[in-house]
């Protein structure tokens, strides 16, 4: 009988980006039970809305999560405009699809480089972040800011895009994609790292339809659901969208469905810049949020979020509350997290994508 | 100037909000998930006479909320057993609004986030204390008793033939 | 300058942050940016660190934590806050799980500004931040080379006022005479 000690990990971790404590009840080698404990970033901004009105609160979901920032702001814009009935303009749909698709990408190419620091490709780690610098050049140019953009709003976007810039846009995301493949092809066809991934952070089907889990977590484990396959917005003038699914549930199926995701939102970007047509960029809101409740929902880089909208007449929101994929995922996280071993934590805990300042809010 | 329709956005993604009392809560989530919805979460508001729960589920585009009132001071059967996602948020909103629910998987008791100030989006929130169950009946008839010593000479018997042969 | 100021050594910590100014605090060390060439390196390790980026208006779960990791630190040390919310609570400062700052928990050397705060800004601060190192390098050395004279100081006086204390002459009788006493001290109780 071996006996049971408690290692305790994190919050401060050079692997973890963003703090999360969890106690790893081991025996020997093998994590028998992970207890997770969160509560390092909460900071309480729903309460926020009573202070700040509905447009200038924008800026307060802008900020919830630095990597998740654009998704943030265009989610809570969305489901205004459903509650208050705003009819957006066609060309900053579009806009806003090109700049959503461009975070997902920085997103996915921020993630693969840490996933890669953390199973020791160094290198991989600085060549990722290296081409996704391209993308926050692009992000500057166009709206001044490289995290935080600021660039939609209730009604439409902020910033317009010129025809010309949009052409260079797309050659750079055309060059950034051949560039992309080689990485990808390190991250997905290298020996050691496929002898690393296949297999580990098991996660079946079953499990991740129970537990209810979302985002590139659940399509590697064969759950078809993406959010822009139902056409919300400026998905719906896409010619095609199939989201990227995988059947084997391991770490492998995961970072193969992102580097997937990657590319096809290359293609999407292409796609809306070839067709976007001329027009205003942003309608004003005119009077309050109506006395009703509202749903918005988006898909993330990490998975599907959900907005809950509740107005109450005036120009200060009743409730606001922001449902992210990660707090979904703590369950899932947990679940992969017994039975391994504890050279496999960081990797299994990363694989998951968490986002833990989106979750605590 | 092409402007996009509303309505087909709407018709698109339908959403629904249902009034339901916290007695039939438990059972019509089951319901639901047993169809094939997905829970997606769990908000809670204060509002004048207390606090609104809303569990939203979720189908493919389509979206339903069920809305229930509670009091401050009721206590909100978990359904952690149907959907185990759901303790991330009974626990927060255990701790942000003084909303007590029984039987939740992981229960941090209180203790989820450690706040500098108690129930901060509820101002009138208190926490309750969840009765203790009653104690389930003893086992006292012999019948359920009887089986076990009568197995373990049949597994001896078992063992000392096949070490015999 | 001393081989420190000319390898600093970084850790860094999110305090309760919305991880923009941490990715571009990570930004820093990729090619784009590149601090590894002057020798900079992030550990994990706060014994092994001299400079402490931190980011976030800390809240109250992680005051503990970024006074434990300060408190590891070996002097000399700075601290560099980043961003708006380190600096001040940025647009959380009124949120009610947020203290508004880091320097409300640890003493804080450089403030850097911005939403998210840009690289630039960030190698600015830290070069910032080692002219602060060096003087608290230099006053250190002076005050141990201060307190060892002090030191050496006290210890002769006290050997000087032990010697001015006891009689030159008579020593070697008092101490017979203190075993006599010594001997008859059960039998006369003090005099």
């Amino acid at each position: 009988m071996s006996e049971r000690t408690v290692i305790p990990f994190g919050p401060q971790h050079p692997v973890l980006p963003e703090p999360i404590h969890l106690d790893l009840v081991m025996e020997d080698e093998r994590v028998v039970q992970a207890i997770p404990q969160l509560g390092f970033i909460h900071r309480g901004l729903e309460r926020l809305v009573k202070t700040r009105d509905y447009m200038h609160f924008v800026y307060v979901t802008e900020r919830i999560c630095g990597i998740c920032s654009f998704g943030h702001s265009y989610g809570y814009s969305q489901t205004i405009e459903r509650l208050m009935g705003i009819e957006v303009p066609m060309r900053a749909e579009y806009l806003r699809v090109i700049w959503f698709e461009l975070s997902r990408i920085h997103s996915h190419l921020l993630w693969m480089g840490l996933a890669a620091d953390s199973f020791g490709y160094e290198n991989l780690f600085y060549q990722c972040w290296r081409l996704r610098e391209r993308v926050l050049d692009i992000f500057e140019k166009t709206t001044g800011g490289r995290v935080i953009l600021s660039a939609c709003n209730v009604g439409g976007v902020n910033y317009d895009i010129d025809n010309s810039e949009l052409a260079g846009i797309s050659q750079i995301i055309q060059k950034l994609k051949r560039d992309a493949k080689p990485l990808i092809k390190a991250l997905v066809k290298d020996r050691s790292i496929k002898d690393r991934l296949v297999g580990s952070g098991y996660l079946s089907q079953e499990d991740a339809v129970k537990l209810s889990i979302v985002g590139p977590f659940a399509r590697a484990s064969g759950v078809e659901e993406d959010i822009r396959m139902f056409g919300v917005g400026g998905y719906g003038e896409l010619a095609e969208f199939k989201p990227q699914t995988s059947t084997q549930g391991d770490n492998y199926a995961r970072v193969a469905v992102r580097c997937n995701e990657l590319l096809q939102s290359c293609d999407i970007i292409c796609e809306m810049i070839d067709k976007i047509p001329d027009g205003p960029i942003c309608e004003k809101p005119k009077g309050n949020p109506p006395e009703a409740q509202g749903i918005g929902r988006v898909e993330q880089p990490r998975g599907e979020v959900v907005y809950y909208v509740k107005g109450n007449g005036t120009r200060f929101l009743e409730r606001f509350r922001i449902r992210t994929p990660t707090s979904q995922n703590v369950a899932g996280m947990v679940q992969l997290l017994q039975g391994c071993e504890l050279s496999e934590v960081p990797l299994n805990i990363l694989t998951i994508d968490p986002c833990i300042s989106c979750t605590e809010r | 100037m092409p402007m996009r329709n509303q309505v087909s956005d709407v018709e698109k993604i339908p959403q629904v909000f249902i009034e339901i009392s916290l007695e039939e809560m438990h059972a019509r989530v089951a319901e639901h998930i047993e169809d094939g919805w997905r829970f997606l979460q769990l908000c809670a508001t204060t509002i004048e006479s207390g606090i609104e729960l809303v569990y939203t589920l979720g189908r493919g585009p389509e979206v339903e909320n069920l809305v229930t009132n509670i009091a401050n001071g009721d206590i909100v059967p978990s359904i952690t057993d149907l959907a185990p996602a759901a303790f991330f948020f009974e626990n927060e909103t255990k701790e942000l609004f003084g909303v007590n629910f029984k039987g939740i998987a992981i229960d941090f008791g209180g203790n989820f986030y450690k706040l500098s100030e108690p129930f901060p989006m509820n101002p009138d929130g208190f926490y309750v204390e969840i009765p203790a169950d009653e104690p389930e009946p003893q086992v006292e008839s012999e019948d359920e008793l009887e089986p076990k010593p009568e197995a373990e000479p049949e597994a001896e018997s078992a063992d000392g033939g096949e070490a015999d042969e | 300058m001393s081989g420190t100021s000319k390898s600093p050594w970084i850790i860094h910590y999110d305090g309760s942050s919305c991880n923009g100014c941490d990715i571009e605090v990570l930004a820093c060390l990729t090619p784009m940016y590149d601090v590894e060439r002057f020798g900079v390196i992030n550990t994990g390790n706060p014994k092994h660190a001299d400079v402490f980026l931190i980011t976030g208006a800390v809240n109250e779960r992680n005051i503990g934590v970024v006074k434990q990791i300060y408190s590891q630190m070996l002097e000399p040390k700075v601290v560099v806050a980043c961003g708006a919310c380190a600096c001040s609570g940025g647009i959380f400062h009124d949120c009610y799980n947020v203290i508004g700052g880091v320097d409300k928990a640890i003493p804080v050397d450089v403030y850097v500004p911005g939403c998210a705060v840009r690289p630039e800004a960030l190698i600015d601060a830290v070069v910032a931040g080692l002219g602060a190192l060096e003087e608290k390098r230099a006053a250190l050395e002076l005050a141990s080379s201060y307190e060892a004279k002090e030191l050496a100081k006290a210890a002769e006086q006290e050997r000087l006022a032990e010697a001015a204390s006891q009689p030159l002459l008579e020593e070697p009788a008092k101490t017979e005479e203190q075993t006599d006493i010594d001997i008859n001290a059960d039998e006369e109780p003090g005099e």
